[in-house]
This record gives C-alpha cells, sequence and structure tokens, in this order.
C-alpha cells in the first residue's frame, strides 16, 4: 500500500520501490529523464547509491540506470 | 538507396551493421561506443544499397551531441531500419514511435531476441507488427540469426501514418502496446543478478572492484609472464641464439657492424637484455618482453568488456572522477590508455563535451603508462623487487 510520502530518489533508501510522482527540472532535464523511460508514473526501484555524492543506480523495468547526484535530486518519489 | 540503422545506444547496431555489409566495425558491450558514423553497402537484390550505422539515440528530441548527428542523418535516410532491444522494449518503443511519426519507412529489428526466453518475458510479436503496421523482424545479431529475414523483408518496410504525439501521449501509447503485447513473469533473481547488484553499492563495489582490478592485473602478468617464459624465450634461444653466434663468427667477433647488429656478446651465451645489437637486444625486448604483456593486456580487457563490467566501475569511479572535472565514464579510456594510448584518445570521444575529452586527452597522455610501456617498468624494475614498481606507479598517480 502507498503510505503517500513523498521524497527525492536522493533519499530512498536502497532496495525501496515507489512512483516517480514528479520532476523537478527544466525542460532538458525532463526530456532527457524521460527518454531514459524515467518519467512521472513510473514505478522504480532504488539499487544503489554510492558515498559522497556519486551517482544513484535504479531498476526501471528490466533496465538499470545510473543517474548522477544532481539528477537523483531533482526527481521526487511517492514510496510504496 | 540510403538505409539507415538506428535504435537506442548499446542495442546491438554495430553488430546487425557488420552483418548486414560484412564491413567490420568496432562493437563493444557499453554504450556510446558508435560515435560517428560507418558507412557499407550491401546488396539488396539487384541493387546496391548505402547502409549507415547511426550513433545510438533514445530519442529525436536531440538531447545529445550524439543524437543531434542522429537526427541529421535521419533525414538524408530512405529507409530506417530500428534496431531494438527486445528485453527493453518499452523504453525503445519511444524511438520507434518518433520514427513513425516523421513518415518514413521503417522496419524493426527485435534485437537480443534470445536473452527475452530466459528473462521471462513473452512478446506477442504478431500483435506488435499490427499495432505498429511495420515489419517487426526477431533477430540476434551476435549469431546472425534473423538477418537473413531481415534483409529479405526490407523491401517491406512501410510508413503508416502515424500522427505527432506530445511527449506525454507518446508513453500513454507505448504503454497500451506494452500492455497488450508484451507479458513478464516473475522470475528469482539469480547468482549472476546479485553480483551485479552487489558491484555497484559503495562497499561490496569497492571490493568486487578492487578483487576484479587486482585479479586482472595478476592474469595479465601470468599470461604474459607465461608467454615469455614457456613460448618466447624458449623460441629466441633455441632458433635464435645458432643465428646469432653463427653471424657473430661470421663477422669475426667484433667490429663496427658486428657491434650495430649483435652487440657485446660474451661466450657461447646471447644475453639478450644486454648486449644492445639491433638483432638481439633490438628484436627481443619488443618481441620477447612487450608484445606477450600487450597480448595479455588487451585479452583480459576484451573479457572485462563482454562481461559489460567497464560500465559498473564508471559508476563506482564517478566521485573520484568528478574531482578531476570528469565523469566515471572517463574511466574507460583511461583503462584503454593501459593498453595504448592511441586509441584511448581516440575513445575519448565517448565523453560528451569538448572540456571533458581536452582533460581526459591530457591525463591519458602524461599519467597513463601504456602496455608497452609497463612492461618497461616491469622488465627494468621489477626483478628489483615489487615496492619499486609501486613507486614508479604511485609517482604517476
Amino acid at each position: 500500500m502507498p503510505n503517500g510520502k513523498i521524497v527525492t530518489l536522493r533519499q530512498m533508501q536502497s532496495g525501496q520501490s515507489g512512483k516517480v510522482v514528479q520532476i523537478q527540472g527544466g525542460f532538458g532535464l525532463v526530456n532527457r529523464l524521460s527518454a531514459l523511460g524515467i518519467r512521472p508514473g513510473k514505478r522504480i526501484t532504488k539499487v544503489s547509491s554510492m558515498l559522497m555524492r556519486g551517482p544513484v543506480t535504479i531498476q526501471l523495468g528490466n533496465t538499470q540506470v545510473a543517474l548522477g547526484f544532481g539528477m537523483a535530486n531533482k526527481i521526487i518519489v511517492e514510496l510504496d | 538507396m540510403k538505409i539507415l540503422l538506428m535504435g537506442n545506444p548499446n542495442v546491438g547496431k554495430s553488430v546487425v551493421f557488420s552483418r548486414l555489409t560484412g564491413v567490420h566495425v568496432i562493437a563493444s558491450n557499453y554504450p556510446g561506443t558508435t560515435v560517428g558514423y560507418t558507412q557499407g553497402s550491401m546488396k539488396l537484390g539487384e541493387e546496391t544499397a548505402e547502409v549507415v550505422d547511426v550513433p545510438g539515440t533514445y530519442t529525436l528530441e536531440p538531447t545529445s551531441e550524439a543524437e543531434e548527428i542522429a537526427l541529421k542523418m535521419l533525414n538524408a535516410g530512405d529507409i530506417v531500419i530500428n534496431v531494438v532491444d527486445a528485453t527493453n522494449l518499452e523504453r525503445n518503443l519511444n524511438l520507434t514511435l518518433q520514427l513513425l511519426e516523421k513518415g518514413i519507412p521503417v522496419i524493426v529489428a527485435l534485437n537480443m531476441w534470445d536473452d527475452v526466453g530466459h528473462r521471462g518475458i513473452h512478446i506477442d510479436l504478431s500483435r506488435l507488427e499490427e499495432l505498429l503496421g511495420v515489419p517487426i523482424i526477431p533477430t540476434v545479431a551476435v549469431t546472425g540469426q534473423g538477418i537473413k529475414t531481415l534483409v529479405e523483408n526490407i523491401p517491406r518496410a512501410s510508413s503508416p501514418k502515424f500522427p505527432p504525439r506530445s511527449r506525454d501521449e507518446r508513453w500513454v501509447t507505448i504503454g497500451n502496446i506494452i500492455e497488450q503485447v508484451q507479458r513478464v513473469t516473475h522470475r528469482h533473481h539469480t547468482w549472476l543478478e546479485r553480483l551485479e547488484d552487489a558491484s555497484i553499492k559503495p562497499l561490496s563495489g569497492g571490493f568486487i572492484a578492487l578483487v576484479v582490478l587486482v585479479g586482472t592485473f595478476f592474469l595479465v602478468r601470468l599470461i604474459g609472464e607465461s608467454l615469455i617464459g614457456y613460448v618466447f624465450d624458449p623460441l629466441f634461444d633455441t632458433l635464435w641464439t645458432p643465428v646469432i653466434l653463427q653471424l657473430s663468427s661470421l663477422l669475426g667477433g667484433s667490429g663496427l657492424i658486428h657491434a650495430t647488429l649483435i652487440g657485446n656478446i660474451a661466450g657461447g651465451e646471447v644475453a639478450y637484455v644486454e648486449s644492445f645489437g639491433l638483432l638481439t637486444t633490438g628484436l627481443y625486448v619488443p618481441l620477447a618482453m612487450v608484445l606477450p604483456y600487450i597480448f595479455s593486456f588487451y585479452l583480459m580487457l576484451g573479457l572485462l568488456e563482454d562481461i559489460g563490467y567497464l560500465p559498473r566501475l564508471a559508476i563506482l569511479m564517478d566521485t573520484i572522477m568528478h574531482r578531476l572535472g570528469l565523469h566515471g565514464y572517463a574511466i574507460i579510456p583511461t583503462l584503454l590508455g593501459l593498453g595504448c594510448n592511441v586509441p584511448a584518445v581516440l575513445a575519448t570521444r565517448i565523453l560528451e563535451s569538448k572540456r571533458e575529452r581536452f582533460i581526459a586527452a591530457t591525463l591519458i597522455s602524461i599519467a597513463i603508462p601504456c602496455a608497452a610501456l609497463q612492461a618497461m617498468i616491469f622488465g627494468l624494475v621489477g626483478e628489483r623487487g615489487i615496492q619499486y614498481v609501486a613507486i614508479v606507479y604511485g609517482t604517476l598517480l
């Protein structure tokens, strides 16, 4: 059951899943992420993140995508 | 006629291209290998068609340099073979739909078809063909399966009227299509997937990277040393030494020519490393000391590349590389530089901006010893102990 908790992708714990609700970025970022399949409504699972503002890896369907720290901070997720 | 090969990065366009044209292009297991484009030709019935391997792109709305190139090339093509990663249908269809909206004839090569089965994915081909209105050919480019059917079906490429959609509408359409054609059965994680996940977590990933890199290093050394010890040294000793000795006595054992060709040899033995003659040290060092290491280095690099470890290493290295003003991705050309600096600098093309390419190329040139250099470091310093080798590498870092 979704408990409605809204966090950024960066704040998610590894292994948590959720639904993307918003991308807080300009047209360029939204465009780039949607091309990678990351867009509002999409279910994602965080796989891991690196120490010291390193990249965040997420699972999207059958692929894994690694995103820079900055991008991860702009993706808003509603936790399951 | 001009045929364009288009698709997302890392779906196997370059392999399909090789299969279609017989032109060998470098295909690697990481995205962004093809940045410039490659052209070749193929027989299509009576005609000869031009085939272009377009850099991988996720969308026709250009977001990176490679994608801009792809878009420009699209306007010059007659037919598009859209190479699609069947295991990743949803993401790939975004580009397919955009191509269809452009009204250019499209045929879809559903690549990596062999992987679909054991990932528990079922795709209804005829339904997909119906929904998209273009021929869909399942292929396995690495083995060549389906390529013939693909070629036979090129004339069937069609451009159904797809109305231009906004981005959101497009994703809705894709969602509908996926719902109708794809079924994913749940499957337990294999140990390989667990390992893959572990390789990008900070702690276990760092550990795995260390194991992989140290392991690679020792394997390179093991293979190199074995080649030298069991192949090249015996070859030189049994085959070449008698020739040199013969030549030496023929030249009278001294004099300018003798010194140039053979150098100093003492008694009945040829000290290949210390004699400094063109035919002794001059042949021995490149062939028996450097070549084995180059061979074993590329063997191991090829292995790492094929199992897909390099992008994982890129994720791990990202933070460190950011300190240098680069993305983690730059680790790939850097590793290549350990083999030879020339392909490494060429490989900096995969980096996105001119600034990154400049930093990476400079660093590679001054701080990354190539395989030949490393073989020399080991040859010269190695016998005095591993700590001295460490000093040399420490200085470079």
